[in-house]
């Protein structure tokens, strides 16, 4: 009965978006009762109420759902009953559309916003929302019955039983999801045709917000995938990660032209296309993602009425907006010149180069489906391309990122900029020359990437050190924030090249049948095998290899890698066990049993050099986008 | 012109990703189609007959299935494999499993093979590209793989088996 309520208020957030969507056409948002905000607020409620109404079926274990019934089962912990609802395809996109009017609801709430722009935004997000819910209950309905009625369910995938499904898809949701509200307020401003600085000034916390959620959930599933599921590295190229990236990567580009559209209201058609783009491709990621066109790690069951319905919706969003862009975008085209050699001239560059890399990566993700169309050819375009678009591309936006902030507004020239920053440019070279000593053994690669890191830190470092006064005393004057949440993403994708460049050029693999009691050196560590434990957990049974690990002939600690059999469908998972420092990870993983030898297994170890500043450089990254929304919102009291 | 110009860029794209939808991206073509049957060996199960690499070269169209007592799909697959072997001869190869619990298996569903064998090191599923559970190949008159069917033959999948068996 209570899930009749939840399709109650599904239909309920149709029907009253759909008000949100003729409103324009029949003009009686103007003037009346029906106004866009009170919409957005209302579907909010109502898209909320049939959220808890799922997930409350969850926890009840309801089997009369199809959807409950095929991805949960009593047994499950409460915690991962909870979590399956986003553990599928239908109540993912539930919780894609919740939000969707999160945002419009956040909007809506947001003062100091002319009305009628706040308007027109809220309709373009309430037709958004229309279009959405239009998909869900025609397609993926999560309150479907099934009849009979099963007596149990068929469990979550297990690979889904961790708590990293309890964060990673909420923030990635959140960033992915959150950029339709950017789309939003742009396609308002087109309609407006008024290219007045503060409505670019609206849409800054917008970017800065979903691109923090974005860079959340993408780091959440990198650590997720290498901590939890065990598959031995962070990153695999994968067109459903790739999906992530993109909108990433375009509003990484768009965090940076929008200062310049709201300072020097240059550049505006730029940010206004990298608005739109960035929407347009979370959609193409779901299309994606959902449809199954591309082979993924991320198996979804796909369905091709599914598919149809995302590509129309694609088609026709793309269509329309790029269109009105296409139409309005003289009035935003600036008549000031950029020179290239000034802080303006670097971002443009730089946003150039990220765009190109953004375009290349999709390219490479889409194009097996294209050759298959086209030539009827079977290929993969895997990590060597993307890997090698990516190493030339990080040098112009390297470069960028470190001589960049300290470049004029307007009009600078070099050799002013040269003996601005010469004690940095003598700093570069002490660092460089150390970064060299103490690599210069490893693969040329790594020490140039190193070498990158090393420079971005260093000159962000720098950019601090102006906010330094040694008199009367060493102190720190207070930095704003705008410099601090530069400098502190900046350093973030330092840390991120850092861990990354460790992780994939140095990585040291080795893969043998242990004996009992043998020792197999990785790096400056000993693992010596114990043998194998049989465990029985509540809903699982485990193979567990116990490992001892030694450095310098001290013992340090016990690893415990597992294999498990899940009892409800019989998969079988690999837990591996790490032993993280900051140097690198110790990384084991135990396979099969040697049916010749009872005493050896299969046992994968790997050395991956300084895997956690991944996560550090995301941290840090995060930080800076929560720095520049903070800052956001202390001006806007 | 520039209207057109997405006009044509949206439709180009769009039809892509339409006919891409028809194509299933994880059925990739065998290397092994059209070209003689790898060689393999196999240990004995029980008192079942060995299956080896003499009983390929047989004038006649027969079908080798790779499958494991471990495999789910390959227990919802078996009913296909008995009708199946009313009118073929069809031989198997379990990958890394055991007799004991092979012989029970196909005492409790049937035993639709011809003759089979144990491949317990998985040596011969590598010679024979088996990346996956179950996977059937048809193999013709002259010892050459016709075709290869990745995943549980399901009923709506034994009308193409048959025209290709024809």
């Amino acid at each position: 009965m209570i899930a009749e309520l939840g399709i109650f208020f599904l239909i309920l957030t149709l029907i009253i978006s759909s008000l949100g969507f003729i409103g324009p056409i029949f003009k009686f948002n103007e003037n009346s009762e029906v106004t866009q905000i009170k919409i957005s607020r209302l579907i909010f409620f109502c898209t909320s109420a049939s959220f808890i109404i799922l997930t409350y079926c969850f926890i009840i274990s309801d089997f009369s759902l199809t959807v409950i019934e095929k991805n949960s089962n009593s047994q499950l912990p409460t915690i991962y009953k909870i979590t399956g609802v986003w553990g599928n395809h239908e109540g993912s996109i539930l919780l894609w559309l919740l939000v969707m009017t999160f945002f419009g609801f956040l909007f809506s709430c947001q003062k100091k916003i002319d009305t009628r722009f706040k308007e027109k935004t809220l309709n373009v997000q309430n037709t958004l929302i229309f279009l959405i819910s239009l998909f869900i209950l025609f397609t993926s309905n999560p309150f479907d019955r099934t009849f009979p009625p099963a007596i149990d369910g068929a469990d979550l995938n297990p690979l889904l039983q961790d708590p990293g499904l309890i964060i990673h898809p909420p923030f990635l949701y959140l960033g992915y999801v959150g950029s339709s509200i950017v789309f939003s307020i742009s396609i308002a401003i087109l309609i407006l045709n008024n290219n007045t600085k503060e409505y670019f000034e609206i849409l800054k916390p917008w970017i800065f917000l979903s691109w923090t959620f974005l860079s959340c959930g993408i780091g959440l599933g990198s650590w997720w995938a290498y901590y939890e599921l065990g598959w031995g590295g962070f990153w695999f190229w994968d067109p459903v990660e790739n999906a992530s990236l993109l909108p990433w990567l375009t509003s990484s580009a768009l965090l940076h032209t929008i200062i310049i559209s709201t300072k020097k209201k240059s550049l505006q058609n730029w940010t206004l296309f990298l608005s739109i783009i960035t929407f347009l491709l979370s959609l193409l990621g779901t299309f994606l993602v959902r449809s199954g066109v591309l082979v993924s790690v991320h198996a979804f069951a796909n369905d091709p009425t599914r598919g149809v319905f995302i590509l129309l919706l694609l088609i026709a969003i793309s269509a329309i907006s790029l269109f009105l862009f296409l139409k309005r975008s003289k009035t935003f085209s600036s008549k000031l010149q950029i020179n290239l050699v000034s802080r303006e001239g670097a971002i443009s560059l730089n946003n150039i180069f990220m765009f190109t890399l953004s375009f290349t990566i999709l390219l490479g993700t889409v194009y097996p489906l294209f050759s298959n169309v086209i030539f009827n050819n079977k290929i993969s375009v895997g990590a060597p391309f993307f890997n090698s678009i990516l190493s030339p591309l990080m040098i112009p936006i390297t470069l960028g990122m470190m001589f960049g902030p300290f470049l004029k507004w307007e009009k600078d020239d070099v050799s002013n900029l040269l003996s601005r920053i010469r004690i940095l440019l003598l700093i570069l070279f002490l660092v460089s020359l150390t970064i060299w000593y103490l690599n210069y053994k490893g693969p040329i690669l790594s020490v140039i990437f190193f070498a990158f890191s090393a420079w971005i830190i260093t000159s962000s470092l720098f950019e601090l050190s102006k906010f330094l006064s040694f008199k009367p005393r060493l102190i720190l004057r207070k930095v704003p924030l705008k410099t601090f949440s530069q400098v502190s993403a900046h350093i973030g994708i330092a840390l991120i090249i850092l861990g990354a460049t460790g992780t994939s050029i140095l990585r040291i693999e080795q893969i043998q049948f242990q004996e009992i009691n043998e020792v197999i050196t990785a790096k400056d560590f000993k693992v010596k095998f114990l043998g194998v434990k049989m465990v029985e957990k509540k809903n699982y049974k485990s193979q567990m290899g116990v490992f001892e690990i030694y450095k310098n002939n001290k013992y340090i600690k016990t690893l415990t890698p597992e294999k498990r059999m899940y009892n409800a469908n019989k998969q079988v998972t690999t837990e591996a066990a790490i032993h993280s420092t900051v140097f690198g990870d110790l990384y084991i993983a135990i396979g099969d049993g040697n049916t010749l030898n009872n005493n050896s297994w299969t046992t994968r170890i790997w050395f991956n050099s300084f895997t956690i500043w991944i996560w550090i450089g995301v941290l840090f990254l995060v930080l800076g986008g929560i720095l520049s929304i903070f800052r956001f919102i202390k001006a806007n009291k | 012109m520039k209207y057109l110009f997405l006009l044509i860029i949206m439709s180009s794209i769009g039809f892509m990703f339409y006919k891409g939808l028809k194509i299933d991206p994880s059925v990739v073509p065998s290397n092994l189609i059209d070209k003689q049957t790898p060689n393999f060996q196999l240990k004995k199960v029980g008192k079942y007959p060995l299956f080896d690499p003499n009983d390929l070269t047989k004038q006649e169209i027969k079908i080798v299935n790779f499958f494991a007592t471990w495999c789910g799909p390959c227990k919802v697959e078996h009913p296909q494999l008995m009708e199946l072997s009313n009118s073929f001869r069809i031989y198997g190869i379990a990958k890394k499993d055991n007799s004991k619990d092979i012989i029970k298996w196909l005492r409790s569903y049937g035993n639709p093979f011809d003759k089979l064998g144990l491949d317990n090191d998985g040596i011969s599923s590598i010679e024979w590209g088996v990346y996956g559970l179950p996977e059937t190949f048809i193999i013709n008159k002259d010892n050459k793989i016709l075709y290869k069917h990745i995943g549980p033959i399901m009923k709506n999948d034994l009308e193409k088996i048959y025209s290709i068996l024809k």
